[in-house]
């Protein structure tokens, strides 16, 4: 039927460049993290960098961090983006000029939502004290510099910028629903939040589902709203793996140590990824 | 008598509840937005000030836009960006095709592998990408971002077009390969023309990720072939940050992405999510 060296022809280019841009870079990560390699010491060493973090107090902070951020970022994303999509799916004029407005925090470049919260969170110029002053007449906050509040601070980040997509993604999820099954459940008495709960809720699990997967991988991988807000100060405070890895790397040029981190998130990554094909696949 | 007004006030109430929603929404998610401009356009002692009303000044821009360097970042971005998304185009297509076309063994599993490519965090491959530009000469050129920037596209691209390919019917292809077509001229003039719309929607949102990508512009560039986003936040300098500056050369680099993302408003969410939902 088709001649093999068609399909070659037609593979080839894309599944080198991958090879050579995203599994040889990999596989070097992998061998490196078995290695000490700082600037005057490149040597093979075995697990020792493995061992060396799993000695490390601040690498568990990171994960805790992590965890933190992943969860309840995604957790709030979905809250409000559930809210905002049953809103937005009412009818209403403007509809497609207010989806412009909502959208505009996800397209605009990471760096730049990052700047605009240091300086919403400014302690003397920042909008959001000037905010809270109006309306309860007390002083300011340092936000990004207070460790208590910096967490939720950069989760703040990530919120702002991603409920518009979880919103979206289920809004189109609702707009598949059946009008007639709905219908007749409310034909047959069912109230608005039996109706939610038990039709529109299971019905647009798939795309809640897909949704809070690619929310957590990419959540997982947040970059510029910590590293540009506190650069995952205050102490340790936003310090995610992500960032700790960054900054093994590139400001205490730890390339061993960073490695191994970087492969022990490319586990967990790999983990997300797994079920996020599993839920692919079911379609 | 009282009954239908009573349901009408209620439908007018529900109304009304939605509009202040959906305008309470809009103010929480653009107000940080529209700071950002209204303080580009500020004075420089203005930025202190909580003001809505103020004259504005384009002093901002325009020291933005006549520092070379900005103006280069600027340039290099545009260069990175195109040439990234045109080089992932141009391999991704004839991959795609073969997914979508040709029945062979494992192309499903394939199309999974290639999909998970896309997931790897970017940390793994920065931290061998750094050590090895730094070797052969790649670190800070443009060339290098471009090589790693058509990687980081080239699943996207290969994913969003099967969907694109696979609405272009194959008997359409085959008539003109019965017309004497080669199985390329057949693609150049049959499949590309049908599917345009897709490709250059899937142009845009390759643009777009390339133009806001940050870690490895970061990791990989020096002076020479920084890109916007990262210019813009080199505009936090050490002693203070010159706010309206900052602000200015935000707008800027948002500006063109801006346009693109509400051209392509329609297919961002189907593309953010792999296709995964279809428009």
């Amino acid at each position: 039927m088709i001649r093999r060296k068609e399909l070659l022809f037609f593979l080839m280019p894309a599944l080198s460049y991958l090879v050579i841009f995203s599994i040889y870079p990999t596989v070097y990560t992998w061998f490196i993290s078995f290695r000490s390699y700082r600037i005057f010491e490149n040597k093979f060493v075995g697990f020792e960098n493995y061992i060396v973090l799993f000695r490390d107090s601040v690498f568990y902070i990171s994960l805790a961090n992590t965890l933190f951020y992943v969860v309840v970022a995604v957790g709030i994303e979905f809250l409000l983006g559930l809210a905002i999509a049953l809103l937005f799916n009412q009818n209403f004029k403007g509809k497609s000029v207010a989806i412009i407005f909502l959208m505009l925090p996800m397209i605009i470049p990471p760096v730049v939502s990052a700047l605009t919260f240091l300086m919403l969170y400014d302690p003397t110029l920042g909008l959001v004290n000037y905010v809270i002053k109006l309306l309860f007449g007390f002083s300011t906050v340092s936000w990004l510099t207070e460790p208590s509040t910096a967490k939720w601070a950069v989760v703040s980040i990530d919120v702002w910028q991603w409920t518009p997509f979880v919103a979206l993604v289920l809004l189109a999820g609702l707009q598949y629903l059946p009008k007639e099954t709905l219908e007749a459940a409310r034909i047959d008495g069912a109230n608005s939040f039996q109706l939610f709960y038990r039709i529109t809720l299971p019905l647009i699990k798939r795309v809640v589902i897909i949704a809070l997967l690619f929310r957590l991988v990419e959540a997982f991988k947040a970059f510029e709203s910590i590293y540009i807000t506190t650069k995952g100060g205050p102490g340790y405070a936003t310090r995610t793996l992500n960032i700790y890895s960054y900054l093994k790397a590139f400001e205490f040029l730890k390339f061993g140590e960073s490695s191994a981190m970087a492969i022990i998130m490319l586990f967990v990554a790999s983990f997300l990824v797994m079920i996020l094909i599993k839920v692919f696949r079911s379609a | 008598m009282l009954e239908p007004m009573r349901k009408e006030a209620r439908i007018a109430f529900r109304q009304l509840l939605i509009y202040v929603l959906v305008v309470f929404v809009i103010l929480v998610f653009f107000l940080p937005v529209y700071w950002v401009v209204i303080t580009a356009f500020k004075h420089g002692s203005e930025v202190f000030e909580y003001r809505f009303i103020f004259k504005p000044t384009v002093d901002n821009f325009k020291s933005v836009l006549t520092e070379a360097s900005f103006r280069r970042y600027y340039y290099n971005s545009l260069v990175v960006s195109s040439v990234s998304t045109l080089l992932a185009l141009l391999i991704g297509f004839p991959l795609s095709y073969a997914l979508i076309r040709f029945g062979f063994r494992g192309r499903e599993n394939l199309s999974f592998w290639i999909l998970s490519l896309r997931m790897i965090p970017p940390i793994v491959v920065a931290i061998p990408f750094f050590l090895m530009f730094k070797k052969i000469g790649f670190f800070d050129t443009l060339t290098g971002l471009i090589l790693i920037y058509t990687n980081f596209n080239l699943p996207f691209v290969v994913w969003i077009l099967r969907g694109f390919i696979e609405n272009v019917p194959v008997e359409l292809e085959e008539a003109a390969m019965i017309d004497g077509c080669s199985r390329w001229s057949a693609l150049r003039f049959v499949t590309v023309p049908i599917s345009l719309v897709g490709i250059v929607t899937v142009a845009i949102l390759c643009f777009i990720f390339v133009w806001n990508e940050f870690l490895f512009a970061l990791v990989l560039t020096g002076v020479k072939s920084r890109t916007v986003t990262v210019a813009v936040f080199s505009f936090m300098g050490f002693a203070e940050i010159s706010w309206g500056l900052m602000c200015a050369a935000s707008v800027l680099a948002s500006a063109p992405i801006v346009v693109f993302g509400i051209v392509v408003r329609k297919q961002l969410i189907s593309g953010l999510t792999f296709g995964a939902l279809k428009e």
